[in-house]
């Protein structure tokens, strides 16, 4: 692997849809809310 | 820049920014966490996250051992993620990917996880690894030979990915290199993380954590393919290509998790 590939990770590209991925994902130990803001089960 | 220790006392140097949620990111085999994609990540993520960039052992101001092996990357992980708080959300990206499987395989303190292009090769739409590649680098390397410009891979042939490439990446290596005073990335290392022929078997296909797959649309289709793979195998909930100019994100598929 990694045989002098490169790979074309644009970070203003990836970044907004990590924060759209990760914004859903609840963290454990704190209140959690959907995406339209309402209070989600964890 | 702050410092961990790993399990085996190894030094792991990380810096944090922003505030919300944990997020670690895990870079791939040429960078560190000033050279790559990492830093510019962590800066535009800052808004949303507490962001943890740390750097990979044998890499910039993080230590390293003699002997390898791809769970002595996941105990680096965990203890960054420890000394963090506890828990995190974790986004790897290329070998990066790939070791963040492995940890999320093995710690429920990774919440979620996000990676990008992990290298698997799954079918035939790029030629395998030359399977005395990692001997042959790790001989070379034994014998204090590097690469071009100082870089610390030495050639050992033509790669599968062209001379551009390859000479693209030793360019990144040389300029690794020459900004610290670590004797060099270990590249070797990333040779012996498994790629072949099941790549998603155990214990990467176990990983609890709710996954988001990410790729690259002008990416080569191998990388295509393996990350399409990896998403089919996964519970993943989250699939996302894009071309190179694309400013806004198509999910190609999304299943539930």
């Amino acid at each position: 692997m990694l045989d002098g590939q490169t790979h074309n990770l644009r970070p203003k590209i990836v970044a907004p849809e990590l924060v759209r991925f990760f914004r859903d994902v609840p963290v454990p130990g704190k209140a959690h809310r959907a995406a339209d803001g309402r209070p989600a089960a964890i | 820049m702050k410092t961990t220790r790993s399990s085996d006392g190894t030094t792991i140097a990380y810096d944090t920014a922003g505030s919300g949620p944990r997020l670690v990111l895990v870079d791939g085999a040429l960078c560190t966490r000033r050279i790559g994609p990492g830093k510019g990540l962590a800066r535009l993520l800052a808004e949303h996250f507490t962001v943890i960039n740390y750097g990979r052992r044998g890499r910039g101001d993080s230590g390293d051992a003699v002997e390898y092996a791809i769970e002595r990357e996941v105990e680096d992980l965990e203890a960054v993620i420890e000394t963090a708080g506890g828990n995190a959300f974790v986004f790897g990206q290329s070998s990066g990917a790939v070791l963040a499987l492995h940890a999320a395989a093995r710690l429920p303190q990774i919440t979620g996880l996000a990676v990008y292009e992990a290298p698997f090769i799954v079918d035939d739409t790029r030629a395998p690894t030359r399977p005395e590649y990692h001997e042959k680098v790790t001989e070379l390397l034994a014998r204090g030979k590097r690469g071009p410009r100082g870089a610390p891979v030495p050639r050992t042939g033509r790669p599968a990915g062209g001379p551009r490439r390859r000479d693209a990446a030793h360019a990144v290596m040389a300029k690794a290199q020459g900004r610290r005073a670590h004797p060099a990335i270990r590249l070797t290392h990333h040779r012996r993380t498994p790629t072949r022929p099941a790549p998603f078997t155990r214990p990467v296909g176990s990983c609890p954590a709710t996954h988001a797959v990410l790729c690259g649309g002008d990416s080569d289709a191998w990388m295509r393919n393996a990350m399409q793979a990896l998403a089919d195998t996964l519970p993943t909930r989250h699939t996302a290509c894009w071309t190179a100019r694309r400013t806004t994100c198509d999910p190609r598929s999304s299943r539930p998790s």
